[in-house]
């Protein structure tokens, strides 16, 4: 067990392409930390130096009490299950699991009592004789876990590793892995483009676009107050809306005047932070679940804005609505007995307290 | 990206890799560079392989092409023309252009004063081919004028090449045909090679047609069964299948001449010798010694190996068919092409990558050949020099005359020559990997 | 279609197939009938079969031909080891690593495909000759191997940047050095287009005939091609030793063939290897 800190650590492939850019993480001995962002952004490339897979351009990586940045993938103590899982099609699930403890000379019933103990783990006991072709795509995942888990590592790195599941088996094994790690308690990197794998699964969130670190958080308050816009949009689904407008600052107070029309006064903590951008471009955040519905003017505080239905997504539990107002359109979260109609004109409360407030410029929210 | 990378900076935990690539690298420096290095070095040398060596400069190309201030322009207008039509920048390629036409004005040149310096010679100057490269060259004109009218399409394109590659083979004519330079038993070992090429574009059509007829077959399981069966004339040592084709040809005791008696055959041929071809071949008592008889020889090499069906032709071919998807032939069914229509239409387009990547290597082969020709014939190619191919000549002029320096220049001419059908093979013919 | 008809169209593909085929094997028939026949009962009938049968032929045949056999059989076994051993390491240095020159090396390699090997016969003798290196037999290998070097070295290169590239990092995370990761598991999944390089050299190696001529001056080192011309070659021809010899020159490759069939088969026709 160890903890993995990377520390303004750059990689730039030929061609002065950068695919990371002075990065600088530290994972805490036994936490699971998710890192996660679109296609490209580099994650995988912090996980494949992590392994040693690719050299480090600039920066130190440190495992442990070590800097391995010249030390050997097979050296640096460290285990990754891979996307396409990786295992050896012409070994048995059993020679599989003991490659890597032959190679580093295991004794013999060591390697066997671990591979039954990792079997016992994972339900895999009965397929241990079985090559990888004949194994559903459930349980070879399960077998490139075993693999790792057998070499009792100081981290497990997984490279997205669920995204050749279905959605069902996704979310079952997803389970699987965080009773893992609740068991093992050993650190473990975990890097995916799916934000409810992160949100579900990890201690701590990286959030990545473009070699740059946006946010590091847990799950929460990730979600609740989010750094930037593209943390915003990019964690919760349906998305965040984004309104873009104006800060008035007036003798009454001081309110949100949106391009698309509708003004919106702001609470009173708020207030304090947004008169300094009194005239500036500022971006109003709203989650889908803080934008209620209604059609009459009986219910709920805060501002109402007429708008008009586009189109109803019923999900089952809930119903996602989504609407325009002059050319704006956005989305909003509610209880599924409700039933609305294309083209139905609406008002909606705007619950102010949960508002987020982006400055336009720099994206940075406002705080 | 997914490649490790090795720098010198971490050299001293990657030099493994390094020694891993050292057995391929020192053995092909060794055992291919530094001999072809050799070669080409020797070219330009007086070498009997062991005491005599000295430098002679061109001797050994003069020697085998005759007249260098003919040659060289022509050559490098050859270079020229074929650079220009391999580049893609137009810029580069019109100065290419430019260039090859100031050599094909200086050989014009050289050749002009040529024929002006031997034409009080009568008898050195041989009229027939003086008026084909005359031929070739007006019609190369035409082309010209024709290339610059129509500017695009694949006629233009035809015709530019044809404008292009005419006045060489006119050049070639010339020097080659109308003066009689340069190595004669050369020039003699080429003719062959056409004649043996053409006959091995002919044969290779029944490879053809019996990988189609495997392929067609409805049977999944006779099909794999043919496929085994055609590979097992493989196991057969190449010398054997030789030796028995030697055995078939004997005058005395040979299979051929045994059938053509019996099928009273012989008469026939004899009765064609007698008052058609006049050949003086086919006598009685009917013993035609097809490997020995200079008449004999060439038809001999080609009738060799009927049916002329080639197992890894074979093999290919159906590699080919195979990969046409059973949609195809049902849609033609639908659209109601038969047969031959289907043959024509879709097989052969379809496994025409095969076809010109095993002609290509065909004609590259049978330039190279000479093991055959030498079990055969032995080193002078028969009586006559008729079974002389160029690489066989190579190996007369080095092994058996001791001209060591000499047999290279012949290597590098062919090196040359294999080097400009690889090129064009290259362009032309896309070969998927 | 008729059904009547699809079978007339069906038998009449089988025949041309089996006519083509009939050619293919008649001279093999032939050696076959001729391999037991005395000068006498060849001279009064050649091609049908005549009896009694003389064994004795073959045993002719074997004492005559076995020391050729022997030592093509040594040759070619050493050159197809020679050529797939380098050039499955450094095909896997080419299809994983990133070096500074690999580029130019990789282009300096394939060239050789195009380079005639006929240019290079003189030069090679007395290359030979100045190593020292004539009249042996591991010296001849040497050389089958580094001609097929280049061919195997594209083939198995494409081969292994083929694999999921994944198994590789996940090899290398294990902890198996470049040596143990081309042991364990480019060696197990690519057995079949080993083995049909294997015996593509072995075959070439078994039929080269001039380099062998050429290289080897002792008569009791040269190969079986060489062999067999020399025996063609004798004044007076004892036809059924002969062809006897003929046959028995073909056993070492039909055992090959018998147990590589096969692979062989899908090999070529799968068309991994072409030309």
């Amino acid at each position: 067990m160890a903890r993995v800190a990377l520390e303004n650590v750059s990689k730039l492939y030929p061609g002065n392409v950068k695919a990371v850019d002075k990065l600088t993480l530290e994972v805490r001995d036994g936490e699971f930390v998710v890192l996660v962002g679109p296609s490209g952004c580099g994650k995988s490339t912090i996980l494949r130096m992590i392994a040693g897979l690719e050299d480090v351009t600039s920066g130190t990586v440190t495992i442990g009490q070590r800097v391995v940045n010249d030390v050997q993938p097979k050296d640096r103590d460290i285990a990754m299950v891979f996307q396409n899982y990786a295992l050896y099609p012409h070994m048995t699930v059993r020679q599989n699991m003991a490659f890597a403890l032959k190679l580093r000379k295991v004794g013999k019933e060591e390697t066997e009592s671990r591979i039954r103990a990792t079997a016992d783990m994972l339900g895999l006991s009965e397929l241990l004789d079985r090559l990888p072709k004949a194994l559903s795509g459930g349980q070879r995942q399960r077998v490139a876990v075993g693999r790792a888990i057998v070499r009792q590592p100081a981290a497990f790195l997984f490279d997205e590793p669920l995204s050749n599941l279905d959605a069902k088996l996704r979310v079952q094994m997803r389970l699987e892995l965080a009773r893992l790690h609740n068991r093992l308690g050993t650190t473990m990197i975990y890097v995916t483009h799916d934000q409810a794998e992160a949100m579900t699964l990890g201690d701590r969130i990286v959030v990545m676009d473009d070699g740059v670190v946006r946010q590091i958080a847990a799950p929460t308050e990730l979600y609740d107050s989010p750094a930037d816009l593209f943390v915003a949009g990019f964690i919760g689904v349906p998305q965040m809306n984004f309104f873009a407008g104006t800060i008035e600052a007036s003798a009454t107070g001081v309110c949100f005047r949106a391009d698309a029309g509708f003004e919106l006064p702001v609470s009173a903590e708020m207030a304090g932070r947004l008169t300094a951008y009194a005239g500036k471009p500022v971006t109003l955040g709203l989650r889908p679940e803080h934008i209620g519905v209604s059609e009459s003017e009986q219910r709920g505080s805060g501002l109402r804005i007429p708008a008009v239905v586009d189109v109803v997504e019923a999900m089952g539990s809930e119903s996602y609505i989504h609407l325009h107002t002059g050319n704006t359109s956005f989305v909003s979260r509610v209880d599924a007995h409700r039933r609305f109609e294309p083209g139905q004109e609406c008002l909606q409360a705007v619950f102010v307290e949960k508002a987020h407030f982006f400055d336009t410029a720099t994206e940075r929210r406002i705080e | 990206m997914k490649e490790q990378r090795i720098t010198w900076r971490n050299l001293n935990r990657t030099w493994v890799v390094f020694a891993m690539l050292a057995p391929t690298v020192v053995g092909v420096a060794i055992f291919s560079y530094t001999p072809a290095i050799e070669a080409v070095r020797h070219s330009f040398y007086e070498w009997d392989g062991r005491f005599l060596e000295n430098f002679n400069g061109l001797d050994n190309f003069r020697r085998l092409l005759g007249d260098l201030g003919l040659w060289g322009p022509l050559l490098l207008y050859g270079f020229f023309a074929g650079l220009a039509s391999l580049l893609s920048r137009p810029r580069l390629r019109r100065a290419c252009r430019a260039v090859a036409l100031v050599a094909l004005a200086a050989f014009a040149l050289a050749a002009g004063g040529d024929l002006v310096a031997v034409w009080h010679d009568a008898d050195a100057v041989q009229t027939t081919p003086l008026y084909t490269a005359a031929g070739l060259l007006s019609v190369a004109a035409l082309c010209a004028l024709g290339a610059v009218r129509g500017r695009v399409g694949r006629g233009a394109a035809f015709m530019r090449f044809l404008a292009l590659a005419l006045p060489f083979v006119a050049g070639l004519t010339y020097i080659i045909s109308v003066r009689r330079l340069g190595d004669w038993l050369l020039w003699k070992s080429f003719s062959l090679i056409f004649v043996l090429v053409a006959a091995n574009m002919l044969k290779m059509w029944p490879s053809i047609f019996v990988a189609v007829c495997i392929h067609r077959l409805r049977s999944q399981r006779w099909q794999y069964v043919y496929r085994v069966l055609f590979v097992i004339p493989l196991i057969i040592p190449q010398m054997v299948a030789l030796l028995i084709w030697k055995f078939f040809y004997d005058p005395n005791v040979g299979p051929l001449n045994k059938f053509l008696t019996a099928t009273h055959l012989d008469s026939v041929l004899i009765w064609l010798d007698k008052w058609v071809w006049h050949l003086g071949v086919f006598t009685e008592p009917f013993r035609p010694a097809w490997l020995a008889d200079p008449e004999l020889i060439v038809p001999a090499l080609i009738f060799w190996g009927f049916p002329w069906v080639g197992v890894v032709g074979v093999l290919i071919y159906l590699a080919g068919l195979q990969n046409i998807g059973k949609e195809l032939y049902e849609a033609a069914e639908l659209d109601g092409v038969g047969s031959w229509g289907k043959f024509w239409r879709i097989e052969l387009p379809l496994i025409m990558t095969q076809v010109r990547l095993n002609l290509v290597l065909l004609i590259i082969g049978t330039f190279q050949a000479y093991g055959f020709q030498l079990v055969l014939l032995g080193p002078e190619g028969g009586p006559r020099n008729v079974g002389l191919t160029p690489g066989l000549y190579m190996y007369f002029q080095g092994f058996i005359e001791q001209r060591y320096g000499y047999a290279c220049a012949i290597g590098l001419l062919l090196f040359c020559i294999i080097l400009v059908l690889t090129i064009v093979n290259q362009k032309y013919v896309r070969v998927e990997k | 279609m008729s059904s009547k008809q699809a079978k007339r169209a069906e038998i009449g593909k089988h025949t041309l197939v089996v006519l083509v085929l009939l050619f293919a094997f008649i001279p093999l028939l032939i050696t076959f009938v001729i391999s037991f026949k005395s000068n006498q009962q060849f001279a009064v009938a050649p091609l049908t079969p005549t009896f009694p049968l003389h064994f004795e032929n073959w045993a002719i045949g074997w004492e005559t031909i076995s020391g050729y056999i022997a030592n093509s059989i040594v040759i070619s076994v050493l050159a197809v080891v020679l050529t797939l051993v380098p050039a499955l390491l450094s095909a896997f240095v080419f299809a994983r690593f990133r070096f500074p020159g690999k580029t130019v090396l990789w282009y300096a390699l394939l060239g050789l495909l195009f380079m005639p090997g006929i240019m290079n016969l003189v030069p090679l003798f007395t290359l030979l000759r100045d190593l020292n290196m004539l009249n042996s037999m591991l010296a001849l290998s040497t050389l089958y191997a580094v001609g097929g070097q280049v061919f195997c070295v594209f083939v198995l290169r494409n081969f292994i940047e083929d694999m999921p590239q994944d198994l590789f990092e996940a090899a290398q995370v294990d902890g198996a050095s470049p040596l143990q990761q081309i042991w364990s598991l480019v060696i197990p999944m690519s057995g079949s287009i080993l083995g049909t390089l294997a015996i593509l050299r072995f075959l070439a190696s078994w039929n080269s005939f001039v380099m062998p001529l050429v290289m080897l001056s002792s008569q009791y080192k040269q190969v079986i091609p060489v062999g067999l011309m020399r025996l063609d070659g004798e004044y007076i021809k004892l036809w059924g030793p002969m062809m006897a010899s003929f046959s028995i020159a073909a056993i070492p490759l039909v055992i090959i063939f018998l147990f590589t069939m096969r692979l062989f088969v899908k090999g070529l026709t799968a068309g991994a290897v072409k030309g």
